[in-house]
């Protein structure tokens, strides 16, 4: 860098000289010395100046005599190669100027290579005949096939040459003597960025990794910012584990969840509440997958933690938009969460030791170059560290989770892949004496991945899991189990044709479900508590679907998509008759219909089209716009101010009709390449139907008919999001979302109705987002970052009036959710240090200091009423973090 | 080092943290009519309140301003009609001997000065267990104080259990203590209040006082009238209902300490009313259920806003009553110190002795 400063001094000053060169032969002198020797004695034997940085020439070698040769010829012999310039200074100096440019180039691609950079040297640098040009050639061929890949571009990024493989895979390049970094690309292959220092002619062979099947067949980089933004589906996003390293996470650990919820029409309803919002919807709206496996509950501990193990994971796709034609389900969004497949050739490790959790992910060869496998862990250690409080009443609280995965790989051939996945996770959570909660994950999934050729793929899915939770309280009296349980299976298929202009994608899913919908049992005899066990429910949903990716024209693409979804719901089923002429309460019971065993007891279908379109006005300026409908089967009911781990998935039934979403969104991309700036503004409106809402003081816990707990509603959602982000150096992104979230109930029945039928705001309705995330590499070791997040109060219900029946003063609650509680906002900060930088090292490290919630703002969780100790009706806030909270952590990777 | 981790570690327990706010609410400055109707089985209990709603954060310290007076109240049983006296503002009372009775149909009707009328649902008289027994044990309660320090204090814990009876789960039971303060308004400087009994002419200085204290001694009346059985209990009997913790404080046991529960059997409607009310009062934390319009079974005829506020109640009432003494607590006695003014200043407190107390 100062090198660099230095030169543009020098360049300054020597622009300004005016007159006569210096003009000499070169007289003799030794040969095998480094250039600031030779420089050295050309200036005691002739009449002249050199001015230069010793840096720059002493590594240069002066190899031959330049006896006899003008001056400027030697130097620009020596020189040839290294950006190094001369220039004259009046009649007697001679200044080496660095030429900036290709170093500049060259930081940029540094900055921008994700992952390792491979260094390598071709021949031998005693033997560079510098200034002169040499050839690089060698073939690339794909890593699953070893077949020889044509088309795959091959670029040398400071002379901005480039070529490309022809039919047999091989390329040649000439390129001056000197470091070069060369840039291997191709369609749906992972970039590979290789720093030569090129000596003599010579061959490098690569082996290209495939990406990941994507809808996506224009991948510039492997950037995902890049790639979001020229992504031909609108609303979608790929992060990279990379990308997730630098985002300042609470308790410094890496966070799927937390990073998705940097991202415009995201959001949560601040900590300690499960689950997040996208663009308006509800938290069961989104569909978590992890290796295909559904994930109902992706939170340890309330939300502060995402369940997915950082280092486990390959990559995550998120779909807030035009949700493609293979995910059905669920409304709102996708997040398609990828583990990595096992290194099959070397042993690998990495893993972290944080203040609340230590985490491991070894992987490696089962059979070389066959078989790999992966594990990973992650537990916490709170518990213990809580026991050492000196307070009986967190002393007394037990705080514990851990999570697990493993997967197994196995390349049965060249072209086929089966892996096979496992998830756990665990939480348990108990208050000071009082009730413990638990919950828990699985997923099991056996994924086949066949390369039938170039054009056709198929992929096939099969995964079961279960999501369960527990509430136990030992209390003598009221000692009691609660639990609730779904196991679900998935069945997915289909295959990827690409031919001409096409990208054609069919299949069909299959998911099921076994709701276990609650048991309540006392744990002795002498408790009070009765046994309740619901029914269960079964219910089975299924899909086909076609989608198109094509290219119309050469500035069009567009992907028209087709899914059809059908569900059946089974007995054992008890559907209750309700009396038409009121509302449905346990009163009005008139009849009751018992569905047997394997018996349809409700059925619906639906045809669900989706459509994504990309048009390119030119380079650097798009226009996307999606339409998507989307049938859900499964709801989550809750009616606790935030998500919790407790709260109940329930399957449609006669009463509870699917919901049913249609979003239509359109947006505006440009990018700005000289100040390194994309930006994008996008509109979106959303109408879902069905979407079940409680009535007051609905009790949904352990209620068998929870129909009469339920009213139908709309939700009508139009939101605006604006997103501008810079690369480089200082990077980051500042997002505005607009949203405004809004339900209305239908009923006949004035008890029923919630504001008389009125649009009111959904509960977690947050209309103005602003998310501002900021990394500065301050040195290639070490990387600041902000985030900064401010979001409306979410709305509540205040009441208006009290009065007092029998002694008990009581709120009188009317309009719901008219009001909003104080605006959240939060700074955090964190600051990644890695300890080395070298590549070639066995160990890194890094670590990450984070100070969450900098100003230690008591952001509001719920605001409540009740009287004061002095009697008087008061308003309340509660916050769930109330200060600062430092953490550090210590990253390692082997 | 040590001292971050143990920060961090704890965060969710110590740093949760409440804090009352500034919150502005609309309110209907009107008010809305409640209607508070209790008819029980036991005479002398039943009454009918009607007031209106006041604004919720405004602090009205006259309750009696917004009592409704000159309603006709009447209470049908059956095919007869029972018309009610008001007894005090806003209170009406039936005949003294009056009680409701197993079987039969009860529904309230009401017209107010202005002429509105309301109607509740019909409601009849649910069956009651009785109690079988009242535990006394003596327990610890650690609590934080306001600046984080814990503090255990010990106390009588009632723990109730009913009778078998099994068609119904739904309970309500009121807890009332009551026990006897002593203080020494003689000694207030430099004049005594006049009902010490003790009132020295300024110019005289001859005491003209009764030399009779009428505020010498007082009783202390605490009460929950919240406390509900929990549904997804067994039907039968019902053991250990936690009905109050009287604390070894505040000197309760250095006389002795009068507990008075009544169980009332309520219906489920009524069960659902009292729950939303619960609810309310249970906000504050991360589980917290939303609160909402708190349901009624009374209406107003011939309007489309329907239901006002309040309950109708007909309750099956069965009682229990004892003392506690200084042989029930087991450590040292709490004494109150000694109050130097009159013992109506304590809070709670009242000169007239109950009728229970011996």
């Amino acid at each position: 860098m100062r090198g660099i400063i230095t030169g543009i001094a020098l360049l300054f000053f020597v622009s300004t000289a005016k007159g006569q060169n210096v003009d000499f032969r070169v007289p003799e002198h030794k040969i095998g010395v480094s250039l600031t020797e030779f420089l050295n004695e050309i200036e005691e034997k002739e009449y002249v100046k050199f001015f230069f940085l010793p840096e720059w020439t002493a590594q240069i070698t002066v190899s031959t005599s330049y006896k006899d040769q003008p001056i400027a010829t030697a130097l620009q012999s020596i020189l040839a190669g290294r950006s190094i310039n001369i220039e004259y200074i009046y009649d007697y100096g001679i200044a080496l100027i660095k030429d900036p440019t290709a170093d500049i180039i060259r930081q940029e691609i540094l900055d921008n290579i994700d992952g390792d950079l491979i260094r390598y040297t071709i021949g031998d640098s005693v033997n560079a005949n510098w200034g002169s040009n040499v050839r690089i050639r060698g073939i690339i061929k794909d890593e699953k096939f070893n077949e020889p890949l044509v088309g795959i571009t091959i670029y040398a990024n400071e002379v901005q040459k480039g070529t490309a493989t022809g039919a047999d895979g091989s390329y040649s390049l000439t390129l001056p003597v000197g470091k070069h970094i060369i840039t291997y690309a191709g369609l749906n292959y992972q970039d590979k960025n290789i720093a030569f220092s090129l000596y003599e002619s010579g061959k490098y062979d690569v082996i290209m990794e495939e990406k990941p099947i994507t809808l996506d067949e224009i991948v510039v980089k492997d950037n995902a910012e890049k790639e979001n933004f020229e992504s031909n589906v609108v609303g979608r996003t790929r992060i990279t584990a990379a990308e997730l390293q630098t985002i300042p996470a609470f308790l410094g650990e890496i966070d799927v969840i937390k990073s998705i919820q940097l991202l415009p029409g995201v959001n949560s309803v601040g900590e300690g509440s499960a689950g997040f919002n996208v663009r308006g919807g509800s938290v069961d709206q989104n569909l978590i997958l992890l290796d295909e496996g559904i994930i109902f509950n992706p939170n340890h501990l309330f939300g502060f933690f995402s369940a997915f193990h950082p280092d486990a994971l390959k990559e995550v796709t998120f779909y807030r938009g035009a949700i493609p034609a293979q995910y059905g389900g669920r409304i709102s969004s996708v997040l398609d969460v990828r583990q990595k497949d096992g290194d099959r050739n070397e042993y690998h490790g990495s893993g972290g030791l944080g203040i609340v959790t230590s985490r491991l992910m070894v992987e490696g060869p089962i059979a070389k170059d066959k078989v790999s496998f992966l594990f990973a862990g992650r537990t916490s250690y709170s518990d213990w560290l809580l026991k050492q409080v000196k307070n009986d009443d967190v002393r007394n609280s037990e705080a514990f989770f851990y999570d697990v995965t493993g997967k197994v790989t196995a390349y049965i051939n060249k072209k086929n892949k089966i892996a096979a996945s496992y998830y756990l996770s665990n939480d348990k959570f108990k208050f000071s004496n009082d009730t413990a909660y638990y919950w828990q994950n699985h997923s099991a999934s056996i994924t086949h991945e066949s390369y039938v050729n170039q054009k056709l793929s198929l992929f096939n899915n099969f995964s079961v899991g279960n999501y369960n939770y527990e509430v136990r309280d030992e209390d003598v009296d009221e000692s009691f189990s609660w639990k609730y349980s779904i196991d679900n299976f998935q069945f997915k298929s289909y295959i990827n044709y690409a031919f001409e202009k096409h990208l054609l994608t069919a299949g069909v899913d299959v998911k099921g479900y076994d709701f276990a919908r609650g048991d309540l049992k006392p744990l002795s005899s002498s408790s009070n508590v009765r046994n309740i066990e619901l029914n269960n429910d079964r219910s089975l949903e299924a899909g086909v679907f076609i989608s198109d990716e094509m290219q119309v024209g050469n500035n069009l693409i567009i992907t028209p998509g087709l899914r059809y979804s059908f569900y059946r719901l089974f007995g054992d089923h008890q559907l209750f008759k309700y009396n038409p002429e009121l509302p449905r309460d346990d009163f009005e019971i008139i009849d009751t219909v018992n569905y047997d065993n394997g018996e349809v007891a409700a059925s619906y279908s639906g045809l669900e089209p989706r459509l994504s379109a990309k048009y390119s006005l030119d380079a650097n300026n798009f226009i996307k716009a999606g339409f998507s409908r989307s049938y859900q089967y499964i709801h989550l009911l809750s009616n606790t101010t935030a998500i919790t781990p407790i709260d109940s998935w329930v399957p449609s039934s006669e009463y509870i009709k699917p919901q049913i979403g249609n979003q239509y969104s359109i947006g505006y991309f440009k990018r700005m390449p000289v100040k390194k700036l994309t930006a994008s503004v996008e509109v979106f409106y959303k109408q879902i139907d069905n979407v079940p809402e409680y009535k007051d003081g609905a009790q949904l816990a352990l209620k068998q008919n929870i129909e009469t707990e339920l009213v139908n509603s709309e939700a009508d959602i139009r939101g605006l999001e604006f997103s501008i982000q810079k690369d480089g150096r200082l990077s980051g992104e500042f997002n505005y979302t607009y949203t405004s979230s809004r339900r209305r109930t239908f009923s006949q029945f004035e008890s029923l109705q919630v504001n008389n039928n009125e649009f009111f705001p959904a509960n977690y309705d947050q209309p103005h987002n602003i998310k501002i995330n900021a990394n500065y590499d301050i040195s290639r070791r070490h990387v600041l970052s902000f985030n900064f997040n401010l979001a409306s109060g979410r709305p509540i219900t205040a009441p208006v009036e009290r009065f007092e029946i029998d002694g008990v003063l009581v709120a009188n609650y009317t309009e719901r959710n008219q009001y909003r509680i104080p605006t959240y906002h939060r700074l955090d900060v964190s600051l990644l240090i890695r300890t080395n930088h070298k590549k070639d090292k066995k160990w890194e490290g890094s670590w990450s200091f984070t100070l969450y919630n900098v100003y230690s703002r008591r952001n509001a969780y719920s605001v409540f009423f009740q009287e004061s100790e002095s009697g008087r009706p008061t308003a309340y806030k509660l916050s769930v973090l109330g200060s600062i909270f430092p953490s550090i952590t210590y990253n390692f990777k082997f | 080092m040590r001292s971050l981790t143990t920060i961090s570690l704890s965060f969710i327990l110590v740093t949760a943290c409440i804090d009352p706010i500034d919150f502005e609410t609309d309110s209907n400055a009107d008010g809305n009519i409640v209607i508070d109707a209790l008819i029980t089985d036991k005479e002398e209990s039943s009454r009918v309140i009607i007031s209106k709603s006041v604004p919720y954060s405004e602090y009205v310290s006259n309750t009696t301003l917004s009592k409704m007076r000159n309603a006709h109240v009447v209470l049908s049983v059956g095919s007869n009609e029972l018309i009610f006296r008001e007894f005090e503002p806003g209170t009406y009372i039936p005949p003294a001997d009056f009680k409701a009775i197993d079987g039969l149909e009860y529904k309230l009707t009401i017209e107010l000065e202005d002429g509105k009328r309301y109607e509740s649902d019909v409601n009849r008289l649910t069956n009651n267990a009785d109690i079988e027994t009242v535990r006394k044990d003596y327990t610890f309660r650690t609590t934080l104080s306001k600046n984080n320090v814990e503090v255990s204090k010990g106390g009588v814990e009632l723990l109730l259990d009913t009778k078998i009876l099994d068609d119904n789960k739904y309970y309500r039971w009121q807890f009332t203590g009551t026990y006897q303060i002593e203080s020494k308004p003689e000694l207030v400087t430099p004049v005594p209040p006049t009902c010490s009994g003790i009132d020295i002419n300024p110019e005289t200085g001859i005491d003209e006082g009764t030399g009779i204290c009428t505020c010498c001694i007082c009783w202390v009346t605490e009460s929950e009238n919240l406390i509900l059985s929990d549904p997804s209990f067994r039907d039968g009997q019902i053991k250990n209902v936690p009905i109050a913790f009287i604390e070894n404080s505040e000197g309760r046991f250095e006389k002795k300490y009068h507990y008075a529960i009544d169980q009332i059997a309520i219906s489920q409607e009524e069960y659902e009313f009292w729950r939303a009310i619960k609810t309310q009062k249970e906000q504050g934390s991360l589980f917290a259920q939303q609160v909402g319009k708190i349901p009624s079974n009374i209406n107003e005829v011939g309007s489309e806003q329907g239901n006002v506020l309040g309950y109708f109640s007909v309750a099956s009432i069965t009682s229990t009553s004892g003392y506690l003494t200084a042989a029930d607590v087991p450590e040292r006695i709490s004494v109150l110190p000694t109050l130097i003014g009159t013992c109506l200043g304590f809070d709670g407190a009242t000169n007239i002795k109950p009728p229970f107390w011996e």
